[in-house]
């Protein structure tokens, strides 16, 4: 019963995103199109630094040539990433700013499956978003996608969000002691977009950057699913990705949960939970 | 928002006060302050390493066909360096008074019996200072980081187009201060000003690459790209700094372009300030959020 009321929270809190986001429609067009832009400024730079439609270089160190397929479906998938760290951020400042947030804590459920609302809304948002920029995407850049393997690329994708929600959920509770999520989202996100697999393999990084960008579960996430798209994959070759996904997983729900746990409680004690 | 001759000394007062008073804010914020020194320089390598996995090295064939010089790296430094002036035109300047409303002084900063345009220009003053600052260090850390290969001798010519530039952008600035003074939400407006800039500007790639991508359509977005002032500027910049460029438009004439494009945004981002602040006032929507 708990767990049913607890799953009704959470179809709530989506419900009353969803409500809040198409109040604002020139976000909607902006969340919409801007990631589009954003891949087409990527696309031109590639085009102009290589000439021709595959780079021979980029089919040596990976397992294509075709770097507009590479690089469009390296940066969809990173909008994952991206709109996870801005959603989580956002979502317990969201309600600071609007004066609801004692309200949110005092009801009567677990704060997680409020939490768990918000980072649902933020993906179904992104899935929704990220499946009009493929379809827009094969048709401007004529990228080649192996449609067989679109469910495996989904395993990858429905793999890899437990360790995003705990990435979230980590987030979330920093923000809520700290305060201002404006500058340290921004941060991150500029490191994760140089550190990630996006545009390029992480062959050509230097060593330690490398090293650093095998401890975050997006590395696989990207792998694996440009991987699943762009080559006939086979399953036990998909292990060394699989295996590091499910262990982050593990790995950062754990460490999501404990650090927003700790971190309410701080802000509890401190009675600074209100301040701005 | 006529200005006559004794009202510029107290003017140019107001502008120094001013910007004093934005530089103050801004050390005030040590970790921003840091952040836009270094953050640009990780949005740069980026470029690089893609250069680096599409090439393998730091010679671009087909950027030589396209602008004379094949070293994307340098190409690069330079674009971001200048790109630097534009985020700060769009969310410094554009965004000036809508932080006073958010600071809750823009009624203060309105009532104040002096030309508005001695305000702004104060504002254009301590962000272009900033800006400088934080330009000069991603491009000197670009350079030992990475490597250039630039013809420092004409370093003081390039100066006095930044200069040049800078009051473009500004003027650019001074239209957004109005437009967003009207409609006051101004994230998606800016976002998608920067995003455009950044696609049709050449700041990552040379101008000819929207004819190579686009074919037919590109020349028309390559004319979209000529009426922004950061076009000229940086083709008249990597004309003086890049070995071989070969600019899609000659020295002089960006060179000119900038001063014509100068005068005309800073007269009408004021004509249009003046035009909104009158409207507001009106409507009696100054303070609305």
């Amino acid at each position: 019963m708990d767990l049913l009321m607890e799953l009704y929270v959470i179809f709530i809190v989506v419900k009353k995103e969803l409500k809040l986001y198409l109040r604002y429609p020139v976000w909607v067009l902006f969340d919409a199109l801007m990631p589009l832009a954003w891949t087409l400024s990527t696309i031109i730079y590639s085009k102009a630094l290589v000439g021709s439609p595959s780079s021979s270089f980029l089919a040596s160190l990976t397992i294509t040539g075709d770097y507009v397929s590479f690089t469009v479906i390296g940066m969809i998938i990173s909008s994952y990433v991206f709109s996870t760290l801005w959603g989580m951020s956002y979502a317990l400042r969201g309600e600071q700013w609007s004066g609801t947030l004692e309200s949110v804590f005092l009801a009567p459920c677990s704060r997680f499956s409020i939490l768990i609302g918000k980072a649902l809304f933020s993906m179904a948002t992104t899935t929704l978003w990220v499946f009009l920029q493929l379809v827009a995407s094969s048709i401007i850049f004529n990228i080649k996608i192996i449609i067989a393997n679109i469910p495996f690329a989904l395993m990858f994708l429905i793999m890899s969000l437990p360790s995003f929600f705990g990435i979230g959920f980590s987030l979330a509770g920093l923000v809520l002691e700290f305060k201002e999520h404006n500058a340290f989202v921004n941060f991150l996100s500029t490191i994760l977009g140089f550190i990630l697999p996006i545009a390029y393999p992480l062959v050509v990084l230097p060593p330690f950057i490398r090293y650093i960008a095998y401890l975050l579960p997006p590395t696989y996430a990207i792998e694996g699913i440009r991987n699943s798209l762009l080559s006939d994959i086979v399953f036990s070759e998909s292990l060394n990705i699989m295996l590091p996904l499910l262990f982050f997983d593990v790995l950062w729900m754990l460490i999501g949960i404990l650090v927003y746990r700790k971190e309410e409680r701080k802000v509890m004690k401190k009675g600074t939970l209100g301040y701005y | 928002m006529s200005i006559s001759l004794s009202d510029i000394l107290p003017g140019l007062r107001a502008s120094l006060s001013t910007a004093k008073k934005e530089l103050i804010i801004n050390f005030r914020y040590p970790l921003w302050f840091v952040f836009w020194a270094i953050m640009p320089i990780f949005w740069l390598l980026p470029l690089v390493f893609q250069g680096q996995a599409l090439l393998g090295g730091r010679s671009s064939q087909s950027f030589a066909n396209l602008s004379g010089n094949s070293d994307y790296i340098t190409f690069n430094i330079i674009g971001s360096s200048l790109y630097a002036y534009v985020m700060s035109a769009l969310w410094g300047m554009g965004l000036s008074l809508r932080i006073e409303q958010w600071s809750g002084t823009l009624e203060v900063v309105m009532i104040s019996p002096i030309s508005k345009f001695f305000i702004l220009l104060g504002k254009a003053m301590s962000d272009s200072l900033l800006t400088s600052f934080y330009a000069l260090v991603q491009f000197i850390l670009a350079t030992l980081l990475l490597g250039a290969n630039m013809m420092i001798e004409n370093l003081v010519y390039v100066v006095m187009i930044v200069v040049i530039m800078i009051m473009a952008l500004y003027g650019v600035g001074f239209v957004l201060s109005g437009i967003i003074l009207m409609y006051k939400e101004p994230g998606a407006l800016l976002n998608f000003i920067n995003t455009l800039i950044l696609i049709i500007c050449p700041v990552n790639y040379p101008l000819r690459s929207l004819i190579l991508v686009f074919g037919g359509f590109g020349n028309y977005l390559l004319m979209i790209g000529l009426l922004f002032p950061l076009t000229h500027a940086l083709e008249a910049i990597r004309t003086l700094l890049l070995p071989g460029f070969t600019a899609f438009v000659s020295l002089y004439v960006a060179l000119f372009s900038l001063i014509g494009m100068s005068g005309i945004l800073i007269a009408f981002g004021m004509f249009l300030f003046n035009h909104v602040d009158k409207s507001i006032r009106k409507r009696g929507a100054l303070g609305s959020y």
